[in-house]
């Protein structure tokens, strides 16, 4: 049995004892080929917990949060549940077709499969894909590089390092209202 | 205490004795950092990160705030001694673009 689950009080003072847990759990599941290898795992893996709890204390308007942990087929697989206000896709820029508002589950049929960009740099966008009324699925794209001007650099990175850490991101809003965020990150390279 | 200053040559160095600089410190660095600029006027900064281990993305959110309040004063932040997870850090969010980066603080003091 690999799995774990812990519930966690949601208060931003947690926030370092969430990574100590996610990294004790990786730690005494994975054997990691050498040490520069579990090192650079340990850094994504705490970049990774740092900011999804942190977004879920901030924003989750809640006041527990479950975590799940579990290695799938050389994955590691993060799950967090709360019963919170559901996601609020605030695209950073649009698209010609994009109205310019954020938009709360259940999301309209007019935007599902359209997908909003929810950060933007000089090298990289997320966009999160709509799939359904209370279903999304987030990638980071690589672009073109350009310059980076100061005052166009965002102050917010959160959901470029989820997604540009980890193989798989997505949410989903349950039946009961549940929120329910998903993540893979592939342990292959390290171990 | 999290940050101690010093002045040297009319450039004022900020050492953050925090091993994980992290969001639940963000607000009182942040406002420690715009009292610096707004209402001391200090305009030639220096971020000394030698002690801090790790750094998330509100913090480095926060450097990024008073980098662009420094630079409308034609001023300028530069970070000094960066361990390599907070290193991965500044490549990861592509910030080592827009700061300048030093080995050691009286490099980063010779270069304003």
């Amino acid at each position: 049995m690999d799995k774990i689950t812990l519930y966690v009080p949601s208060k931003i003072e947690n926030i370092h004892f969430v990574s100590d847990v996610t990294e004790a759990f990786s730690r005494s599941r994975i054997k990691f080929e050498n040490e520069q290898r579990e090192t650079d795992f340990m850094t994504d893996l705490k970049l990774i917990i740092y900011e999804l709890f942190s977004n879920c204390v901030l924003h989750g308007n809640t006041d527990k949060i479950k975590i799940n942990y579990d290695i799938v087929n050389d994955h590691l697989e993060i799950r967090i549940e709360l019963v919170g206000k559901g996601f609020m896709i605030k695209p950073v820029k649009l698209l010609s077709h994009q109205k310019d508002t954020s938009y709360y589950p259940p999301y309209p049929a007019e935007i599902h499969n359209d997908e909003f960009i929810l950060y933007h740099d000089s090298e990289n966008e997320v966009l999160c894909k709509v799939l359904g009324e209370k279903e999304l699925f987030f990638k980071c794209i690589k672009l073109p590089e350009e310059n980076a001007e100061i005052e166009n650099i965002p102050e917010h990175y959160g959901i470029m390092l989820i997604t540009s850490l980890s193989e798989h991101f997505s949410y989903k809003r349950s039946e009961d209202n549940v929120d329910i965020f998903f993540l893979k990150k592939s342990i292959k390279e390290f171990i | 205490m999290n940050y101690e200053v010093t002045e040297e040559n009319g450039v004022t160095c900020i050492k953050i004795n925090l091993k994980r600089a992290t969001v639940d410190v963000v607000k009182e660095f942040k406002a420690f950092l715009f009292d610096i600029i707004d209402n001391q006027q200090k305009k030639k900064i220096i971020l000394d990160l030698s002690n801090v281990e790790f750094v998330d993305s509100s913090f480095l959110g926060a450097v990024v705030s008073g980098l662009k309040k420094v630079t409308s004063i034609k001023g300028d932040i530069k970070v000094v001694e960066l361990q390599p997870p907070v290193r991965a850090m500044f490549e990861l969010t592509r910030l080592y673009k827009v700061f300048e980066i030093f080995d050691n603080k009286q490099d980063a003091i010779n270069s304003f």
